[in-house]
Order: structure tokens, then C-alpha cells, then sequence
């Protein structure tokens, strides 16, 4: 599973990203590169700028310097669908889900990316739209099954249990079809039964060819589940590596994991 | 599917109903069919307002493209002699058209600010026409419109002269066709993709965007179909009443039209359709209220919102939308 | 040139008395209030009626007409927003019993005081000169009056404890909650406030300009203008929109036809909007 850094191209690179909100810079020339079939983590402090790189490399605000390349060319300027269109997908907080549409109808919303017809030929019910109804249909169902979602299919969303939000949202962003998922704290607030649970999902999110990029201060997950990490601190990251070469980083000891020893279970 | 069914049984019901039963039994009152006319001409504009409920947006700007229809259609037909037939499709096409130019600005706009442009947009337009010169005739409007002419195809007569027949049939038959047809694009709309792409829009931008919904399209759709069911009815006003004036159409009926849809229920379509016919019969059988309809409207705001804030369709249908405010209730600080 | 100045300013000095008071509730309870123009007209009534029906003095009928609005907006506030708004915070719902709420202001307005145009003659005479403007002095009192109102209501915002507690529920309603402020309490005494400040507004116009039961609406629709060309639930935002528009009327008025003048402001304020949607000093949103 480990990709050849050498010889694979990267999927996304990220070079020389800068953002600055006012006087603060929360992101400060960040550069890495991510491989395909890579679960690539940011970790770092709160505040440390890990959101907003998600948001920049996403397309929802614009980098003040810097540049973001997919599959070689570069998202910068392009509106958010159209990021999402490329195959660039992150998911939200728990409490941006649509409220009144049940899981189903939430998944097959999510499917937009995927419907062929346009917009008249969906008002005129062609043939296409007929089949893209239907593909929408199936896919949703295989999706949910993955997610485990099958019997809250009919539940509206602002009920739906706590713990099924989180799989709900990644059931969105995976009927975008995405090659780039980008997962902003998935496993916050889990115990650790869930964590593993949750941490089986990514991989097997993984092993259908989607490449991962994680947000998560769970350290003790990230570990087990990174191939490479990035560490931020103040917008600037100050080390990247694998799990192993990270943890024996003076640098992130010093500055990040120092603190955490305990989380760290090390 | 089922659902479907019957919502299409429903349908052709009220097709039937109003097509036939409606015609025979007020055949001989002008009048009352004069009344029904009017009702479903108001229901095609509020069915546009309705329809930018559905993304999320309180249009307070319906009777500028009422106005804007009207007042095309009188332009067509009086100053460049055009046939009605050609200048309704106008009328509603411009309006569309003038929403698309503007919503591309204001449909940025959300909550209060929304309501606040849209409502000037009803004021400017009408102050737009006022100064429109021998254009749209100023303060005193467009008057003698002459009636409906003959539609034929191939000297095959599809619609007979209006002056030719009975007028008031006429004009109640268009009106029925003109409602009818508007039901069925609202209602294809929203069981289409684009019904649930407007429905992500009211419940979260953002995460549409994420999802590669291209929200500026879609927001611009939903508004464009809108203006032109507004500009349609406006059309149809103008035609019927064989007069329009830039106060045809003002604010205070903007908000009428929203009162129509909260009336009947924001989540039927059927829903301004009810309102509307509902408040303006009951205006034609209250005669001696008539000089309260503004209160009568008042109090009708405020009841609706106080005691049945899902609309009277929810009454009826308890299970559809869900029961209690509670149940569509978004957050304060969505806008 | 001079004159439209002098007008303007006259006229931008009360209009910021409205737009204060809307921009207050709004701020407060994310309330529209529709019936804010007929507030307004409803003032002017007051006033008309108490000076000239009751023959009291000016400043008696402006207290009347201060303290009937605030009683107005309390009334409102506990007995129609409040249930309301507890129930649902859609802005639909708080949006149509506003628009409730003006059209029966306005109904009530038109029974009590019927149909006709009311005025009343300027309460003091004389005119200043000041470069080359004319002012009369009817207009220099209702000038001060509102400059003196603003910088009262500005001061209070700013050092009671009142004030204070309204301007904390406007910038964080949560948590202010938190810090145990009764914010139903404080929504009463803003909603009465802002109502109070627009039956003022009423009360000093009336003497430059007659008031009539059907002129709420358009009074309420260039509220709105102030209040999204300075920003909403913005105080200073609030004050410069007044001014822009005041100064753009009385500009229009002298030099174009009247109803020009304002198609060409609502043209502005769209392309304004179209550039910049949060208003000159809104916070970005969206
Ligand atoms: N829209 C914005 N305007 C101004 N400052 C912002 C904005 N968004 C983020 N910031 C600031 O940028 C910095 C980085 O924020 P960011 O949300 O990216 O941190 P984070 O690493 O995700 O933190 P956390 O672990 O708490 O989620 C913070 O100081 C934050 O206050
Ligand atoms: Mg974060």
C-alpha cells in the first residue's frame, strides 16, 4: 500500500501557501505534496492555521501568496463547486448538514457531481436524468451501506443521533466521488471504541482509491493511522515526516508533542 | 412513486374541477368568473415567490416583476402592435431576463437584507415606469388595451378572437390554462435534481458548494423562474384589466403575495395557490369589509404566525410536513 | 446649493433618528421591523393631534408622542414578537407578523385619524442666514432637537448600564444570556426605545413636513435604505446612512424631478450593494 514517493507524481502539491487574515498570518508558507493513495495528517495546535489550509486548498477563500496544484494543475481562483468538481472534497462540522432532508435524500443531493443530464433535461425528465435518478439510487444505498446508515435512511437529519452526524457527513462527501477527502477532525469526541471503528472506515475509504487527508488531534490515531505527517505551529509547519520520524522530531517535541505525552501514549 | 400518483390524481382533479365544473356552474355571472380569473393570476405571481422560498429567500420583489410584465406586454401590444400571443412569452422572458441581471447582484443577499433590496426593487420599479416618459405613459399607465386577439397556425384558428367570444369565458380559460401550466413547471421543478439542489440551498450554501453545487447557477434558476411567472401574471393583469399603471403593483402587494403563500403553507405548492384564491373570493363575498381588507390582511399576518405558522394545508395534512414551527426551524444566525 | 446642503443635513439629522431605531431592534432580535415608517406616522399624529386638538404645548405633544410609541413598541414586542420568536427563529415567521404589524399600524392609523394630510405650523419663526442658506428657524429647533436626542441616546448606550447590556445582546446574544443579563427584559426596552426614537423622528418632521396615514411604507422602505447602505444593527453605519441619504434627497429634490431622485438613489444603492453587500461599515458575512 505505500505509495513510491519517487516515483509516483503527487496528487496535490502545496507550495509556498500563505495566508494572512489582517496582521495574523495563519498560514505561512506552507509547501508539502501529497501522494495518491496517501492518508496525509496535519497535525498542530489550536490555531495553528490546520482548518484554514483545508479552506485554501478547498477553493473557500483564496491564498494571499502561494500556490495549490491537483493532478497538475492549480485550484487557486476557481469557486469552491468547481474545486469539488476536480475531485477536491472536504467535509464540515457536525452542525452543517442539511436539516430537513433525510439521510437519503441528503446522499443523493450529494450526488449532483455525478447526474449527467443538465438542469432542462432534469426538469424534462429525460432519458438521462431517468438514469441518473436511478445510478443516484444505488449509489446512495452502497454508500450508506458502507457507512452503516442503512436504517436511519428515512430519518431527517436534525434527528438523527449524535453519533450518526459525523458518518453522515462523510456519506456526503463520498457521493461527491472524491480523489481528494479531506477530513477536518473526524475522530473529535469519539471514545476509543469508535475511534477504531472510525479509523477502519478511513482505511477502507482509503483502499478504494481515495486519498485521505486528515485534521485530527487525536495523536494516538493518527499514529496508527498516518502515512505521513505534517506538523503546523503559528501557520509555519515545522516538520514532516512518517509517524515514526515525527514522534523523535526535537522540533514537534519541543513545539507540539511535548505538551501531550499522556495523548501521545508513548 | 405512489406519492407521486397521487399527487398527479390531485391534479387532474382540480383540472377537471376548474376546467368544466367551475365554468358551467358560473356560466352565466361574468362576475364571479371575473373573480376566479383574477385569483389565478395572482396565484401564477405568488407561485414565483414561492419558488424563491424554496432557496432560502424571502422575495419582497414580486411586484416589480408583476409591473415589469405588465407593463412589457402593454408596450408590445399598444406601441409596436405586436399580438398579445407574442407578447405574453415577452413579458415573462424580460422580467426573467431583468431577474437574471439583478439577481446575479442582490441574490448574494440573504435573510433581512434580502427582503430589505427586494422591497426597494418594488418601489424603484414602480418610480422607474413613473419616469418611463411616453414609454409606459407615466402616472397614468397604459389604457384601452385591446383584448386578446386570434392565435391561429397555418389559418388553422387555435384561439379565437377574445372580442369575438365571450369575454369573460375567455379570459377565465386563459387564466385556468396559464395556472395549470404554472403548477405543472413548479411542480416538475421541484420532484426534478433541481428541487433538491434548492432545498440544499435554503439549508446550507456552503456545504453545497463543497458537494460542487455551482450555487450562483442555481440560485439564479430558481429566481429566474420566479420573474417569469411574476412577469407572466403581470401580463395577464394587464390584458384583462385592459390597463396597467405603476401602482398596479406595489409594495404592500409584494408582501399580499408572501401572506398567500404563509397562508396556504410554505412547504405545499399548492400552498399560495390556496392563499391566494382564498383571500381574494373571500374579499369579493365580504363586500361590506372591503374597506377593512388592510386590517382583515393585518390581523390574518398575524394569526397565521401566532397560531398556525405551517400554513392552513398543514392542517389538513398533518403528517406531510411535519407539525409545529419547530420542525423547519433553522438557526438565528444562519443569515 | 447651499439650501440642499442645509436641507440635507436637517433632514439626514432626523432620518438618523429612524434608522437608529430600526437598526436597534434588528440588532437586538434580528427583527425587520416593517412598522417602523408607520411609527413614524403614527408620531406625527400624535403630535398633530395633542397640539392642535388638545392646543398643548409642542414639547408637551413630543413627550406624548415619545412615551405612546415606546408603549406601542412594548406591546408588540411582549405580545406578538415574543411568543413568536420563542417558538421559531426563522426569519420567515418574524418577517410576515412585521409586515403584520405595519399593515395594522397603518389600518389603525387611517380609523383613528382618517385619510387627510396633517401638519402643523412651525412652532418657532425667523430665519437664519448662514452662508448664503436660509434657515428657518422651525427647522434650526428640530435640528437641534435631534442632534441633542442622538448624542442623549449615545451617551446612554455607552455609559448606563442599560445601554451597555443592549449593546453586549447585540453583539453576542449567547453570551450574554450567560452572563445572567435578562435579555427578554432588554428586548422590551430596545424594541421600546427604537420605537420610541422613530415616534420622536415623527414628532420633529411633522412641523417641516405633513404626514399621511399611507406614507409609512415608503418612510419604512427608505429606513431600510439607511440601514443597508450604513450596515445592519451597525450604530455609527446607521447615523452615515442617514446622511447619505438625507443629503442625496435634498440634492435630488433641488435639481431633478422628485420621483427621478429617487429611482437614482435605488439604482446606487443596488450597484452599492452589488460591491459591497455587508453595508459601509457591516461586518462581512456570507
Ligand atoms: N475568517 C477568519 N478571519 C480572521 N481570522 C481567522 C479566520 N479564520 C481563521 N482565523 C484565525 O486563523 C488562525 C488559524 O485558525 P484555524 O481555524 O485554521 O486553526 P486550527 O489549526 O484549525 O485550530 P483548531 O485546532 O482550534 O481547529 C486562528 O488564529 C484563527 O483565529
Ligand atoms: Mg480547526
Amino acid at each position: 500500500m505505500k505509495p513510491d514517493r519517487n516515483s509516483t507524481p503527487s496528487l496535490l502539491d502545496v507550495k509556498g501557501l500563505t495566508r494572512r487574515f489582517g496582521g495574523l498570518v495563519a498560514v505561512n508558507d506552507v509547501s508539502f505534496s501529497v501522494k495518491p493513495g496517501e492518508i496525509f495528517t496535519v497535525i498542530g495546535p489550536n490555531g495553528a492555521g490546520k482548518s484554514t489550509m483545508f479552506k485554501l486548498i478547498g477553493a473557500f477563500i483564496r491564498p494571499t501568496s502561494g500556490d495549490v496544484v491537483f493532478e497538475g494543475k492549480s485550484l487557486v481562483g476557481l469557486a469552491p463547486h468547481q474545486a469539488a468538481a476536480r475531485g477536491v472534497v472536504r467535509t464540515f462540522q457536525e452542525t452543517t448538514i442539511y436539516r430537513e432532508m433525510t439521510t437519503m435524500e441528503t446522499v443523493r443531493t450529494a450526488f449532483h457531481l455525478q447526474c449527467r443530464a443538465t438542469s432542462l433535461g432534469a426538469f424534462f425528465n429525460t432519458r438521462q436524468a431517468r438514469a441518473d435518478e436511478a445510478e443516484a439510487n444505488r449509489a446512495a444505498e452502497e454508500i450508506l451501506e458502507l457507512l452503516q446508515l442503512q436504517h436511519v435512511r428515512h430519518e431527517q437529519a436534525k434527528n438523527l443521533p449524535h453519533g450518526y452526524l459525523r458518518a453522515l457527513g462523510i456519506a456526503m462527501a463520498l457521493a461527491a466521488r472524491p480523489k481528494l477527502l479531506m477530513l477536518d477532525e473526524p475522530f473529535a469526541g469519539m471514545n476509543p471504541e469508535e475511534t477504531d471503528a472510525a479509523v477502519q472506515m478511513v482505511r477502507r475509504i482509503r483502499d478504494q482509491g481515495i486519498t485521505v487527508m486528515l485534521v485530527e488531534h487525536d495523536m494516538h490515531a493518527v499514529m496508527r493511522i498516518s502515512d505521513r505527517i505534517a506538523v503546523l505551529n503559528f501557520g509555519r509547519k515545522i516538520a514532516e515526516g512518517t509517524p515514526q520520524e515525527i514522534q523523535n522530531d526535537q522540533n514537534v517535541i519541543d513545539a507540539y508533542l511535548g505538551q501531550e505525552d499522556e495523548e501521545l501514549g508513548i | 412513486m405512489n406519492d407521486t400518483k397521487s399527487k398527479l390524481l390531485a391534479y387532474v382533479a382540480f383540472a377537471v374541477l376548474y376546467l368544466v365544473v367551475v365554468p358551467l356552474v358560473f356560466s352565466g355571472s361574468p362576475y364571479a368568473l371575473g373573480v376566479f380569473s383574477m385569483s389565478a393570476a395572482l396565484s401564477v405571481i405568488a407561485l414565483g415567490v414561492w419558488v424563491t422560498f424554496t432557496i432560502g429567500r424571502i422575495n419582497l420583489g414580486q411586484a416589480a416583476f408583476a409591473l415589469i410584465g405588465g407593463f412589457v406586454a402593454a408596450i408590445c401590444i399598444t406601441r409596436l402592435g405586436l399580438s398579445f400571443w407574442i407578447a405574453l412569452p415577452v413579458a415573462g422572458l424580460v422580467s426573467a431576463g431583468v431577474g437574471v441581471l439583478l439577481g446575479l447582484g442582490i441574490l448574494r443577499l440573504r435573510g433581512v437584507y434580502f427582503a430589505m433590496i427586494t422591497i426597494s426593487l418594488s418601489e424603484a420599479v414602480r418610480l422607474a415606469i413613473l419616469n418611463g416618459g411616453s414609454l409606459t405613459g407615466g402616472a397614468t399607465g397604459i389604457t384601452g388595451i385591446p383584448v386578446p386577439g386570434e392565435l391561429s397556425l397555418f389559418g388553422l384558428v387555435l384561439i379565437p378572437d377574445f372580442a369575438s367570444v365571450n369575454t369573460h369565458r375567455a379570459f377565465y380559460f386563459l387564466s385556468a390554462f396559464l395556472l395549470l401550466a404554472s403548477i405543472l413547471l413548479v411542480w416538475r421543478l421541484m420532484a426534478s435534481r433541481l428541487g433538491r439542489v434548492f432545498a440544499s440551498l435554503q439549508q446550507g450554501q456552503e456545504l453545497s458548494q463543497s458537494l460542487g453545487i455551482n450555487i450562483t447557477k442555481y440560485r439564479l434558476i430558481a429566481f429566474s423562474v420566479s420573474c417569469f411567472l411574476g412577469g407572466i401574471g403581470g401580463a395577464f393583469f394587464a390584458a384583462m384589466q385592459q390597463s396597467i399603471y405603476p401602482g398596479s403593483f406595489v409594495v404592500a402587494d409584494s408582501i399580499s403575495f408572501t401572506l398567500y403563500c404563509f397562508l396556504g403553507g410554505l412547504a405545499y405548492v399548492a400552498g399560495p395557490i390556496v392563499g391566494a384564491f382564498l383571500l381574494t373570493i373571500a374579499f369579493q363575498l365580504l363586500h361590506e369589509f372591503q374597506q377593512y381588507q388592510q386590517l382583515v390582511y393585518a390581523l390574518l399576518m398575524i394569526g397565521i404566525m401566532m397560531w398556525l405558522p405551517n400554513g392552513l394545508l398543514s392542517l389538513r395534512l398533518p403528517t406531510f410536513g411535519g407539525r409545529g414551527s419547530a420542525s423547519r426551524e433553522v438557526t438565528r444566525n444562519e443569515a | 446649493m447651499e439650501q440642499a446642503l442645509v436641507n440635507g443635513l436637517v433632514l439626514g439629522m432626523n432620518y438618523a433618528l429612524i434608522a437608529l431605531g430600526l437598526t436597534m431592534i434588528f440588532s437586538l432580535m434580528n427583527v425587520l421591523n416593517f412598522a417602523h415608517g408607520q411609527m413614524y406616522v403614527l408620531g406625527g399624529f400624535i403630535t398633530y393631534y395633542v397640539c392642535t386638538s388638545l392646543g398643548l404645548p409642542y414639547f408637551v405633544a413630543i413627550l406624548a408622542s415619545i412615551a405612546g410609541l415606546a408603549v406601542v413598541g412594548l406591546v408588540f414586542e411582549l405580545f406578538l414578537f415574543r411568543p413568536v420568536l420563542q417558538r421559531s427563529a426563522r426569519e420567515e415567521s418574524s418577517m410576515l407578523l412585521a409586515a403584520g404589524t405595519a399593515t395594522l399600524l397603518e389600518s389603525l392609523i387611517l380609523l383613528f385619524f382618517g385619510e387627510k394630510q396633517r401638519g402643523i405650523p412651525p412652532v418657532v419663526s425667523g430665519v437664519f442666514e448662514v452662508g448664503g442658506a436660509f434657515i428657518p428657524a422651525s427647522r434650526a429647533l428640530v435640528f437641534v432637537i435631534a442632534l441633542a436626542s442622538i448624542i442623549a441616546f449615545m451617551l446612554f448606550m455607552r455609559y448606563t448600564r442599560p445601554g451597555r447590556a443592549l449593546r453586549a445582546i447585540a453583539q453576542d446574544r449567547e453570551v450574554t444570556a450567560l452572563q445572567g443579563v435578562n435579555i427578554q427584559r432588554y428586548s422590551a426596552l430596545g424594541f421600546m426605545i427604537g420605537a420610541g426614537l422613530a415616534g420622536l423622528a415623527g414628532s420633529l418632521l411633522i412641523t417641516v413636513l405633513s404626514v399621511n396615514s399611507g406614507m409609512g411604507t415608503s418612510i419604512s422602505v427608505k429606513a431600510f435604505i439607511m440601514v443597508m447602505l450604513g450596515g445592519a444593527g451597525v450604530i455609527p453605519g446607521a447615523i452615515i446612512g442617514a446622511f447619505v441619504l438625507g443629503l442625496a434627497e435634498a440634492f435630488g429634490y433641488a435639481f431633478i424631478p422628485s420621483s427621478m431622485t429617487y429611482l437614482i438613489i435605488f439604482v446606487g444603492l443596488i450597484v452599492f450593494l452589488i460591491i459591497r453587500p455587508q453595508g459601509v461599515m457591516g461586518k462581512p458575512w456570507g
